[in-house]
């Protein structure tokens, strides 16, 4: 990848609630896939206050500051693989 | 490739979905006092609203098979002939705080199963129907045969396409020797799941083609429960009973498997996991390790008197003798059930789990011990006599984390209080595959100075099984021999969170972080 350009920044929450629910599994997956892992900046983070709270959001993935609800590994994916594509990857 | 057991694991697929926010339903209601009949009931409907099917034919199968879920996790058997009846009306009997679950453990909820073939060769549509056809040809038994004609000309069936080849099931053997030779790869032998997962062959069908366990042969182990891919098979929990125990006050004690350290990822440390369990109400909290190091010193122990006597000996015609590990309940039924003549040399030692229980009931008399680990055949153990008396409740790893979630702890929040120090390396390093007779061969090295001697290890019974066949033919002479029901240890078992590349990691670490240099006792 060139200097300067960004990649994008996954945010994983893995409070226990969203871990329970999926967020756990989201971070492994990301983080062990071989054609996305070195393209992103992933971080586990502790929940993001109330877009997790009250449980029904679980599990919260941040993507470049922007916050998904009840994500899924197919939609991460998704988002990430589109932002790729735009930044010619 | 992955083995069956492996293809779905790593993924939060609809399967695990369902089942883990069954487990928090069930465990939200006892904790915000709401744990009626009326409220039990109503779970299919919080978990499945509206009318629109997202995985079945129709909501009313999705959530009649979410209620033998919730008749599961409460405890209470499955409804006979899997009726399709919209209330639960023996739920009363089991909010309590007593035991109440009894085999069968494991079982099929008949009206998810979709009745998947059962071990057949297929021939698949990308069958050419080509000129060498070598599958007809190799066949040793004349099972396949080119359909050219329109199905009816084979014999009135109904199964066979045009212009393809055909496998006839009544003749199959299932060598295989056409799914080698197709240039296509187009003939593929295929089998159910849960079958194809079990090591002991207890996954039978019934009449109607529904998948059926066979309880005489079961031991427990699982794997069928995270196998199947429709979430048909799951097994009894107590999740109920160890909510009202804590609820109601009672002096209630946690045993936690080694393989606990990995199970929230990187960033909960073991301590905040053990934090955890004591904010939701556990007197204390002790590491199973504890009574796997004690199993190494007997162990050990009964190994150096075998390769004494084996040294003493130079009879060549006696008996092979050997110590076989006993910390997995699974194989050792197994070891029981195919290999009487073997069993005998397994160690008749308590597992960790019963040494732990032992050791919590003697410091804290008249209390309540939950044993909380990633097995499932640790239920079963704990249902037998005398073990009963040591443990009251056994709960998985995933029950655990229901437990955090409905009642809103958050392990990533809690800030390092407690230490944790029950254990050495040895009795830390049990969950991996192999773990456990490194850990009792180091041992016996170092305290009984027998250094050269053959070791057996085998995960998964039917990788077990083989072991044992070779035993008993005399092919290996092992002195140490280890049995795992599950695949790459407990780490990998049903009842676990964390994917295995990071619990191996992990609990490795911990291990051999341990203050404790020797597994000798206090």
């Amino acid at each position: 990848m060139e200097k300067g350009k960004k990649k994008p920044l996954v945010r994983v929450c893995v409070g226990t609630n969203c871990a329970f629910h999926g967020g756990q599994l989201i971070l492994e997956k990301l983080d062990s896939e071989p054609l996305i892992k070195d393209k992103i900046d992933i971080e586990a983070v502790k929940c993001f206050d109330k877009a997790c709270k009250d449980g029904k959001n679980s599990p919260v993935v941040e993507i470049d500051g922007k916050k998904y609800l009840r994500a899924s590994i197919e939609k991460v994916s998704e988002i990430i693989i589109t932002k790729l594509k735009k930044k010619g990857e | 490739m992955p083995r069956i057991f492996e293809r779905l694991r790593g993924f939060y697929t609809p399967v695990v979905d369902i089942r883990r926010r069954v487990f928090s339903e069930v465990a939200k209601l006892v904790i915000e006092d709401k744990a009626t009949q009326e409220e039990i009931e109503a779970i299919p409907y919080t978990l499945i609203e509206g009318d629109t099917p997202t995985y079945r034919c129709c909501v009313f199968r999705e959530r009649a098979v979410i209620r033998e879920r919730v008749r599961l996790a409460c405890g209470l058997d499955l409804h006979e002939g899997g009726e399709n009846e919209p209330r639960i009306p023996d739920i009363i009997s089991v909010l309590t705080s007593e035991k109440v679950i009894s085999e069968p453990l494991v079982n099929v909820i008949k009206i998810g199963c979709e009745r998947c073939p059962t071990d057949a060769v297929n021939v698949t549509d990308l069958c050419m129907n080509c000129m060498a056809h070598p599958c007809v040809l190799v066949c040793p038994v004349n099972a396949i045969s080119i359909v050219d004609a329109a199905p009816t000309a084979v014999k009135g069936r109904q199964d066979t396409v045009q212009g393809r080849a055909f496998v006839d099931q009544e003749k199959c053997i299932k060598c295989l020797r056409c799914t080698q030779v197709c240039p296509y790869e187009a003939i593929v032998r295929r089998g159910r799941p849960c079958a194809q997962a079990c090591g002991v062959d207890a996954v039978i069908s019934d009449e109607q083609g529904y998948a059926e366990i066979d309880q005489q042969k079961c031991v427990s182990c699982g794997l069928c429960i995270v196998s199947c891919p429709f979430g048909t098979i799951a097994d009894k929990s107590e999740i109920l009973q160890v909510l009202y125990s804590l609820k109601h006050d009672e002096i209630v004690n946690a045993i936690i498997a080694p393989s606990f350290i990995s199970q929230f990822g990187k960033i909960v440390l073991p301590t905040a996991i053990i934090e955890g369990l004591k904010q939701a109400g556990f007197k204390s909290v002790m590491e199973v390790a504890f009574g796997a190091d004690r199993d190494v010193l007997i162990e050990a122990e009964k190994l150096a008197r075998i390769l004494e006597k084996a040294q003493d000996s130079s009879d060549a015609s006696q008996e092979h003798e050997f110590l076989g590990t006993s910390c997995c309940p699974s194989w050792v039924m197994t070891a029981r059930q195919y290999f009487p003549e073997l069993a005998r040399f397994i160690s008749d030692s308590w597992t960790p789990m019963v040494e732990t229980a032992k050791k919590v009931k003697g410091d804290f008399p008249s209390s309540k011990v939950v044993f909380i680990g990633p097995c499932i055949a640790k239920k079963h153990e704990s249902l037998q006599e005398p073990i009963n008396l040591y443990i009251d409740h056994v709960l998985t790893f995933e029950e655990m984390a229901a437990i955090f979630v409905a009642m809103k702890i958050d392990l990533t929040e809690i800030k390092d209080a407690t230490t944790i120090a029950d254990a050495s390396k040895y009795g830390r390093s049990y969950p991996i595959a192999g773990g456990v007779c490194t850990a009792i061969a180091e041992y016996t090295k170092s305290c009984h100075g027998f250094e050269h001697f053959e070791i057996a290890k085998a995960d998964t019974l039917r990788e077990c099984r083989k072991m044992l066949d070779d035993i008993k033919s005399g092919k290996i002479k092992p002195r140490l021999v280890e049995g795992m029901a599950c695949p790459d240890g407990c780490i990998g078992g049903p009842g676990t969170l964390a994917p295995l590349k990071l619990a191996r990691a992990l609990v490795d670490k911990f291990a051999k972080e341990s203050d404790k240099t020797e597994p000798g006792c206090e």
